[in-house]
């Protein structure tokens, strides 16, 4: 059947089978910041914004999709041009592997976006989704409180 | 895992049933989808989105709290509505599911008709009366100790939509309490329990003690709720609706604990609760 997703601002039509999970319909059509982990929705490498909240994918069907509006890292910054999250997670040595980076950019985006002041609990909440097998998270968890306050102009 | 061919985007329940009545494709529901996208799905070609029918609200009504099927955990968590509800047990218990992209996601409808081991937000229902509305051939209301008492997924027929749940508002003088039991905020329950108490002057007038995750479906032990109805509570009385939930439950063993030690944890914990609602109702013991 045909579904129409507007992803990264872009309107697609797309003939899917709807009982794909949305994971990989997404990566077929070249998505491939989305990650796939687990399979089983715990953790988090496979999130996507859906209509500007976090939804992890692997646990949708394609048909699910239909009408409403997807965000992935293709989306967020280029390599030229960043999103600032993505510059600040680099500079603060957030990455290692990068395996969970897009999902915990994704969720980081959504919390921003709804809260321009979060507190460090308010982040750890908000990727508590995105697990994260070589870092410790600390480095994310004050990459993202930094993006928040460069936002705000204080730094 | 399926042989779906066909989704389907109702605006309204008359439509969504229409769909599922006309069997010349087998049909099914689709919420939140987090259940149905892991789970095989057999012969069913197609699925009935019913997230887009206006049924994610939470609303205030009269004495009640009425909350769409398709009202995602999130908004549960963080509505000032069920935060002001009985001590906010449903937005506790809504918050420490899974983690914040999945809340996102799953919906209350999703939640109670179809039961796992650690469904979170059916002892809420039970420990507070909710009933819970059906359509049908007709609209038909279930209070949640008969929705519960088996499987509503086989219990249902499949063009019955669950359109909403709705809850009493609870007088000043009642306390409630929810207890998720887990390795971390988020994971699975080793146990979770829902408590609820009402007072007249010093007088235990109405107690409901929900367990889930400890037997194969989430439970009422009224045996306990009577140890404690008609009475002055007592650290002791307290202790004996413990003991008696205790006895009275055949628990279950699973990954996340023996039968042995749920027992024993269910006692601390429905005694902790139990605390926990009379000194919220504003009666000391
Ligand atoms: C990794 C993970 C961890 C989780 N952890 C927890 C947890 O700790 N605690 C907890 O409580 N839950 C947890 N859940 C959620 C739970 O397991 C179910 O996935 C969820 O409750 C299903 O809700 P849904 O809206 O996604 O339903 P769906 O998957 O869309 O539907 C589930 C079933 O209910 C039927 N259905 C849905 N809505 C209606 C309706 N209104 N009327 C009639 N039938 C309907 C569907 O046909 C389907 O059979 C977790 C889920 C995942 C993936
Ligand atoms: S792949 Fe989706 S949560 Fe792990
Ligand atoms: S950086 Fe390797 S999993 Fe997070």
């Amino acid at each position: 059947m045909i579904i129409q997703v507007k992803i990264n601002g872009i309107d697609k039509e797309w003939d899917v089978d709807p009982g794909m999970i949305l994971l990989d319909l997404l990566r077929d059509k070249g998505y491939k910041s989305i990650k796939r982990g687990c399979d089983e929705g715990y953790c988090g490498a496979c999130t996507i914004l859906l209509d500007g909240q976090a939804a992890k994918s692997c646990v949708m069907l394609a048909g699910q999709a239909h009408k409403r509006s997807i965000t992935t890292v293709e989306g967020l910054g280029t390599m030229d041009e960043p999103h600032l999250l993505q510059k600040t997670f680099v500079e603060h040595g957030a990455v290692q592997c990068g395996y969970c980076i897009p999902g915990m950019l994704l969720s980081s985006k959504a919390l921003l976006d709804e809260n321009p002041n979060p507190t460090e609990d308010d982040v750890k909440e908000a990727i508590d989704g995105n697990l994260c097998r070589c870092t410790g998270y600390v480095k994310q968890i004050e990459a993202v409180l930094d993006t928040a306050s460069i936002m705000r102009g204080e730094n | 895992m399926n042989n779906l061919k066909e989704f389907y985007y109702p605006e309204n329940i008359a439509e969504a049933q229409k769909l599922l009545r006309d069997e010349s494709v087998k049909k099914a529901i689709i919420a939140g989808g987090t259940s149905v996208a892991l789970l095989n799905t057999g012969s069913v070609e197609g699925m009935v989105d019913i997230t887009r029918m206006g049924l994610n609200y939470i609303k205030q009504d009269g004495g009640f709290v009425k909350i769409g099927a398709t009202a995602v955990v999130e908004e549960l968590a963080r509505s000032p509505i069920t935060k002001n509800l009985a001590n906010g047990i449903l937005a506790k218990a809504s918050s420490e599911i899974a983690s914040r992209p999945l809340r996102n996601m799953i919906t209350m409808g999703g939640n109670i008709v179809q039961l796992r081991i650690w469904s979170d937000l059916p002892v809420v229902l039970l420990a507070l009366d909710g009933q819970i509305k059906v359509q049908g051939d007709e609209e038909r209301t279930i209070p949640a100790d008969d929705f519960f008492r088996e499987q509503p997924l086989k219990t249902l027929a499949h063009f019955d939509i669950v359109k909403e749940v709705v809850l009493p508002k609870t007088p000043e003088t009642s306390g409630a309490e929810f207890i998720k039991l887990s390795k971390t905020k988020g994971d699975y329950a080793i146990m979770s329990l829902a408590c609820y108490l009402e007072f007249e002057e010093k007088t235990c007038t109405l107690a409901r003690i929900a367990l889930s995750s400890v037997t194969p479906l989430p439970r009422r032990c009224k045996k306990a709720e009577k140890v404690l109805e008609g009475k002055q509570l007592t650290p002791e009385l307290i202790a004996e609706a413990a003991a008696v939930t205790r006895e009275k439950t055949k628990t279950i063993s699973n990954i996340w604990g023996s039968a042995e030690y749920k027992s024993v944890v269910l006692e601390n914990l429905v005694k902790k609760s139990l605390l926990s609602c009379a000194d919220k109702a504003g009666i000391q013991i």
